[in-house]
């Protein structure tokens, strides 16, 4: 019974660390948002802004937080649209079909573990003939593009556990194979659709590479943003780019919470159910 | 199946199926034309060298040695250190406690932060001065370390190392507790009865079922390190000089700040290969474990 109670205490402890390490680091950059210049460059370090406000946020709204965000937030939404609308019929297709045999599948889901440099550079060459540098339609199709192998892989899986008896009804009252996707399919897939979705939002919203490359600083998305203050010759302009950092991970957040019911079978590619 | 699904099969894959040939296919095969093409921004020309690319690369090239062995660091240390965390984490968590619920879900917040997010914390929690890790370090030792977080090649690779356990041990952990969950309770339940103890339990009944989990963890994991670049970027930007250069980053600077295309696409493909070996292997260890 004595060594129940150490394990105990000892599971507290570690749990209580655990957090505290998680926390502090998501603490000190919302603290540091609201903080002064003279606090954020401060020795030793200051904790709690003394004098919170808003001027960070204000600042950092104006001086291009502002455009990275509305870019951000449109590219993101269509991407993830589309990728997901595009997903659903291919989907569908390699589970009832199992079209292409499945090297075919295994083909698709293995474009999601390349290394984005490899096709950057090329893509980067390809969008400077095309004019597509610096455009909505130039990251949208390669968000588009790089998020359809998860989209596909995943949802294949969760049509595969939907009966085949749903489409064979379906089929006698008459459906094409279009009307069976979206009045049966799609409202069956439910939370692991929405799982897929919220996460394809959470991927685009965090890429950092091909935004970086795919543009000539006049199309920034969030993330970029964030990376440019460090190459400006304006000192070290922590408050600001802290403010944009919390409203880059709010969002996210939330989201994350949404879609937690699948999402260890999502991030897994259906290895843990 | 009816005839007319013969056709129709291959029409709902068909606009998705353009879009991955464009944008994956086409520029795979550019980079392989590419990467056998020498490349100066100076000269108009761009003759066809064969491999010789590839063999400056690997031979000749000292930074790209730099940048392998870099990456070949955070690979090894990191998984090791995360795989352990999470796996610890994950039986610590499979009891029952207070706060269970709200506590896992804080605990899962950093993996769904952009790694730009991390790096840019990381950048300001370990600033000397004005960070406040080492003010932390320091007030738990009860001296001034004065370690140079960030201008040390060392501790350089230390705070990388950190802020990828950081954001991504959550991710090992939830997967190994969901694998842990999923287990059946009676070889647990007769083995407790039998008198084995949680140690015991864990070690001898519960892990060697985890095997396949941990397999594809590890691998997703790996994968993901080969490609590190958004943490370092805004964080030891490659630096000090380049002793935090990985290969992803050492191959943007080739492209884009040195416009040496022909090395950079070279470079690419090498670890595209890699990363072809290692993805083969994970998909069919997922597939396996999909069809049990």
């Amino acid at each position: 019974m004595k060594i129940n109670n150490i394990f105990i205490i000892f599971r507290y402890l570690v749990i209580v660390f655990i957090l505290v390490l998680t926390i502090l680091p998501l603490a000190w950059i919302i603290l540091t948002g609201f903080k002064a210049e003279v606090e954020y460059l401060h020795t030793p370090p200051i904790w709690i802004p003394s004098d919170p406000s808003f001027h960070n946020y204000i600042e950092m709204w104006e001086d291009g937080g502002k455009d990275a965000f509305t870019n951000s937030l449109i590219i993101t939404t269509i991407s993830t649209i589309l990728a997901v609308c595009l997903g659903i019929p291919s989907a569908y297709s390699l589970s009832r079909f199992n079209t292409g045999g499945d090297n075919f599948a295994y083909w698709i889901l293995s474009i999601k573990f390349l290394p984005p440099i490899a096709f950057a550079i090329p893509i980067s060459v390809m969008f400077t003939n095309f004019n597509l540098i610096d455009t909505y339609t130039g990251l949208i199709l390669v968000y588009t593009t790089f998020n359809l192998p998860f989209v596909i892989w995943i949802l294949r899986g969760f049509i595969n556990e939907i009966p085949l008896d749903i489409d064979d009804a379906a089929m006698i009252d008459g459906c094409g194979r279009f009307k069976i996707i979206y009045k049966m399919i799609i409202p069956l897939l439910g939370p692991g659709l929405v799982t897929v979705t919220i996460l394809t939002f959470i991927f685009v919203w965090s890429e950092f590479l091909f935004a970086l490359i795919l543009n000539n600083s006049e199309l920034y998305t969030v993330p970029v943003r964030l990376s440019q203050y460090f190459s400006e010759a304006v000192g070290l302009r922590w408050g600001p780019q802290s403010a944009l950092a919390t409203i880059a991970i709010i969002p996210m957040i939330v989201m994350a919470f949404i879609g937690q019911n699948f999402i260890v079978r999502a991030l897994t590619f259906g290895a843990v159910k | 199946m009816k005839a007319f699904d013969l056709y129709y099969k291959w029409i709902l894959v068909i606009p998705s199926v353009i879009l991955l040939l464009v944008l994956t296919v086409y520029p795979t095969l550019d980079a392989l034309y590419t990467s056998m093409h020498q490349y100066d921004a100076m000269i108009p020309e761009k003759p066809f060298v064969w491999f010789d690319n590839y063999k400056n690369l690997i031979f000749e090239d000292e930074r790209y040695r730099n940048a392998s062995y870099v990456t070949l660091v955070f690979e090894v240390i990191t998984i090791s250190i995360q795989m352990i965390l999470g796996l610890f984490l994950a039986f610590l968590f499979s009891g029952d406690f207070k706060f269970k619920k709200i506590i896992t879900s804080i605990y899962l917040v950093p993996m769904m932060m952009s790694p730009v997010v991390v790096g840019f914390t990381a950048r300001i929690a370990f600033t000397n001065d004005y960070g406040f890790i080492p003010q932390i370090i320091d007030f738990v030792l009860q001296k001034e370390t004065n370690i140079a977080w960030l201008s040390d090649g060392f501790w350089a690779k230390v705070v990388i190392i950190l802020a990828d356990t950081w954001q991504w041990t959550p991710f090992v952990f939830l997967i190994i507790f969901s694998g842990i969950m999923s287990l059946p309770n009676e070889p647990i339940e007769s083995a407790r009865v039998d008198g084995a103890n949680s140690w015991q339990i864990a070690l001898y009944i519960v892990l060697p079922q985890l095997k396949y989990i941990l397999l594809v963890t590890f691998l997703i994991r790996a994968l993901d390190l080969l490609k590190l670049f958004d943490v370092i970027l805004l964080s030891t930007r490659a630096g000090p000089g380049i002793q935090t250069e990985t290969l992803s980053v050492y191959i943007y600077n080739l492209a884009f700040r040195f416009w040496s295309m022909g090395n950079a696409t070279a470079g690419s493909f090498i670890l595209l290969i890699v990363i072809i070996i290692f993805t083969s292997t994970l998909i069919k260890f997922i597939t396996d474990y999909e069809n049990k």
